[in-house]
């Protein structure tokens, strides 16, 4: 967003623009977060809304461990690590999983986003008193199209098909395989599941509440009926580190059977190495916002769904559960988009008739062991 | 500038995943460019050990007597050929010995179980590591880049002190060491008696040629089973003996219901039937045309890369 249309948005949410955030907050805006977003005006109202001066002077000191920052600062070790590990159970710096715990700053935007809504629903708080901060979250992670952009986002995730839709296709590679990838994970107990921070943002943003109902898509209500699984290094992170969820082998496949009956789209990085795979339905994810306005941020599946036509009786249920109009009913007969389709299998496991099967499309090389670095991108400052 | 992630997944920079590319905090284009390097080098050095728990090392064939056991075993083995693997095949079915025939093979590998380890016959055998190239004729025989070595038959077990031959089986799937692009078949003992004796859980693979009958089926499911409390990741089916779609179908179906894989049909039929009836080899050309496909499937599933 230009320059003006970003002061218009955050004075509309912080009331006015003075005073101007702290010198220390422009500091660590142009030091470490402005690499990360296009919309830098709000770097610094966004960072005053999250840390205390003294924080922020820390998170300018990062990477450090507890003891180096409270040598630094001239603090009291202990109180220093308590006021640190506040700030990582909030999800606003990281620690790493083992001593020595250095705390970082996030380096990435949404995840960065993503982590206070995890923090806030961990904590079990109400997000209102912080709500200046959500909305100015929101407003810095927001993209207008350009096509620089389009193509350093595009393709950073990947849609993983439902399990359903190619249990009987050979050929169904390890990373693409749900099944056997939240099988791997629960017997290393390296899986934890947590609801959908989107959906949190979303209601409160519309309705200055968390309402688990507001999309349908997926009922969740807490972490224990949460359908965004963290696989392996990250799950270790976020149960060590962040208290989250880890459901038994029972209560796993019962998240992993209702993700599965759902409209929600399986999303992850799109590498051979998957450590978070989200339930992503059309209403309130953050990537879906961006897919609206034309960025390619998902990187299909290698499957198609194709049409057995002697079987389809056009009963239109694929057309209804399809999130991006990929599959219609022409003339009685269900017909793919091929180019609207992100193989997601959501029309395939419902289909009675079994008209609809899924068929491998791309190479193996379609998933990349290289992820997507070369679409790294940074803005001209 | 990246959105969700970093690209090796480390939570956070200076954590144990992190491997200093320092693309998180790249500023110019010069320094990205350096940690795409970095990355691509990473990758390249760690690619083995980031896919051991996937790769496929040993694979075990089990499955109902004449449902096509060798004859899967055969063609699989001729297939990875062509894909650039080389077999060490483990021949643990006393009760049909013909597969070096199917190898296309000129005389059977003699048994492990008539050698004498402490004679000059067996020095090699307790080698370690323990590695294919070890084996001597004749207990192995090789053709191309496949090799086979039999366990053979115990006449009468309750006579000398000879090794039960499934503790030879064993031994050998547990110390063999695979070589670069190279994959263990073993070719089990009919029926599910033999299962849970301790080879297929040296084996992270289990196949099972179903042919269209009930109790094809059954096993099938009963392997599944047992594999499954044993830690076996890796269990897929293979139909055999199929005469049309609709076969296909229900057999994909009931096997799907048991949670097991399907990766292929083996098609050509009669020339299975009259390449066995004649005790004829399987070449690799044909074993391609046979199994490349479901061959290629197994190795995509494990994510590992073959000859095209």
């Amino acid at each position: 967003m230009n320059e003006e249309k970003q002061r218009e948005a955050v004075e509309e949410i912080v009331g006015s623009l003075s005073p101007k955030p702290k010198e220390v907050y422009y500091e660590a805006a142009h030091g470490i977060f402005d690499k990360m977003t296009m919309n830098r005006f709000v770097t610094p109202y966004l960072l005053r809304e999250l840390f205390t001066p003294l924080e922020m002077e820390m998170v300018l000191a990062m990477p450090a461990t507890g003891e180096e920052l409270a040598e630094k600062f001239g603090m009291e070790t202990e109180k220093t690590k308590e006021m640190l590990n506040r700030l990582v159970s909030l999800g606003r710096i990281i620690s790493s999983r083992r001593p020595p715990f250095t705390y970082s700053p996030h380096m990435n935007a949404i995840a960065f986003r993503d982590s206070i809504g995890v923090g806030l629903n961990a904590n079990k708080m109400d997000w209102m008193p912080h709500i200046k901060a959500i909305r100015l979250m929101c407003l810095w992670v927001k993209m207008e199209y350009d096509e620089r952009l389009a193509k350093a986002v595009k393709h950073e995730m990947r849609v993983i098909p439902k399990y359903e839709s190619v249990k009987n296709v050979p050929g169904v590679m390890f990373c693409e395989n749900m099944k056997e990838i939240v099988e791997s994970a629960v017997r290393e107990r390296q899986f934890v599941a947590a609801r959908c921070v989107c959906r949190s943002y979303a209601s409160y943003m519309a309705e200055g509440r968390d309402n688990p109902n507001h999309c349908n898509c997926l009922q969740e209500h807490g972490s224990e009926d949460g359908h965004c699984f963290s696989i392996s290094r990250q799950a270790e992170y976020f149960a060590t580190q962040r208290g989250a969820y880890c459901p038994d082998e029972e209560a796993a496949w019962k998240l992993f059977e209702e993700a599965e009956c759902s409209t929600a789209i399986y999303t992850t990085p799109n590498t051979r190495d998957t450590t978070f795979i989200c339930s992503c339905c059309a209403d309130c994810c953050g990537l879906s916002e961006y897919e609206k306005q034309g960025f390619e941020v998902r990187k299909p599946s290698r499957f198609r769904p194709k049409v057995r036509q002697e079987r389809c009786v056009g009963c239109k249920m694929c057309e209804k559960r399809c999130a991006y109009e990929a599959i219609q009913v022409v003339d009685g007969k269900a017909v793919v988009a091929g180019g609207k389709c992100l193989g997601c299998g959501n029309c395939v496991v419902t289909c009675k008739t079994k008209a609809l099967k899924m068929e491998i499309v791309q190479p193996p090389e379609w998933v990349p062991d290289m992820p997507y670095v070369e679409g790294w991108y940074l803005p001209e400052s | 500038m990246g959105l969700f992630h970093c690209p090796v997944g480390a939570m956070t920079r200076g954590d144990e995943e992190c491997i200093h590319c320092g693309l998180c905090s790249a500023g110019t284009a010069e320094e990205r460019i350096r940690s795409t390097q970095v990355i691509r080098e990473w990758l390249q050095k760690t690619e083995k050990e980031r896919n051991k728990n996937i790769t496929i090392f040993k694979v075990a064939i089990c499955g109902k007597g004449g449902s096509g056991k060798s004859t899967l075993t055969a063609l699989l083995a001729g297939a990875l050929e062509e894909l650039g693997y080389a077999t060490f095949i483990v021949d643990s079915d006393s009760s049909n010995g013909g597969l070096w025939k199917k190898l296309g093979m000129d005389e059977p590998p003699k048994p492990l179980s008539q050698m004498d380890e402490s004679g000059p016959d067996g020095e090699w055998f307790n080698q370690s590591p323990m590695i294919s190239t070890n084996f001597v004729e004749p207990y192995v025989r090789n053709k191309g880049l496949k090799s086979l070595v039999s366990i053979g038959k115990i006449e009468n077990p309750l006579e000398g002190d000879a090794r039960e031959m499934g503790d030879y089986a064993k031994e050998i799937i547990r110390h063999i060491v695979p070589l670069e692009k190279e994959m263990i078949l073993v070719d089990q003992e009919a029926g599910v008696e033999s299962f849970g004796r301790g080879i297929e859980i040296l084996c992270d693979t289990v196949l099972i040629p179903v042919e269209p009958s009930d109790e094809s089926i059954e096993l099938a499911g009963k392997i599944k089973y047992m594999a499954g409390g044993l830690g076996i990741r890796r269990v897929r089916a293979v139909l055999n003996k199929v005469e049309d779609e609709e076969q296909e179908e229900y057999l994909q179906e009931a096997l799907s219901q048991m949670d097991i894989r399907f990766l292929g049909t083996l098609p050509n039929q009669k020339e299975i039937r009259s390449l066995n009836m004649r005790g004829h080899g399987f070449s690799p050309k044909f074993c391609h045309q046979t199994a490349g496909v479901l061959t290629q499937m197994m190795l995509d599933e494990a994510q590992m890369k073959y000859k095209r």
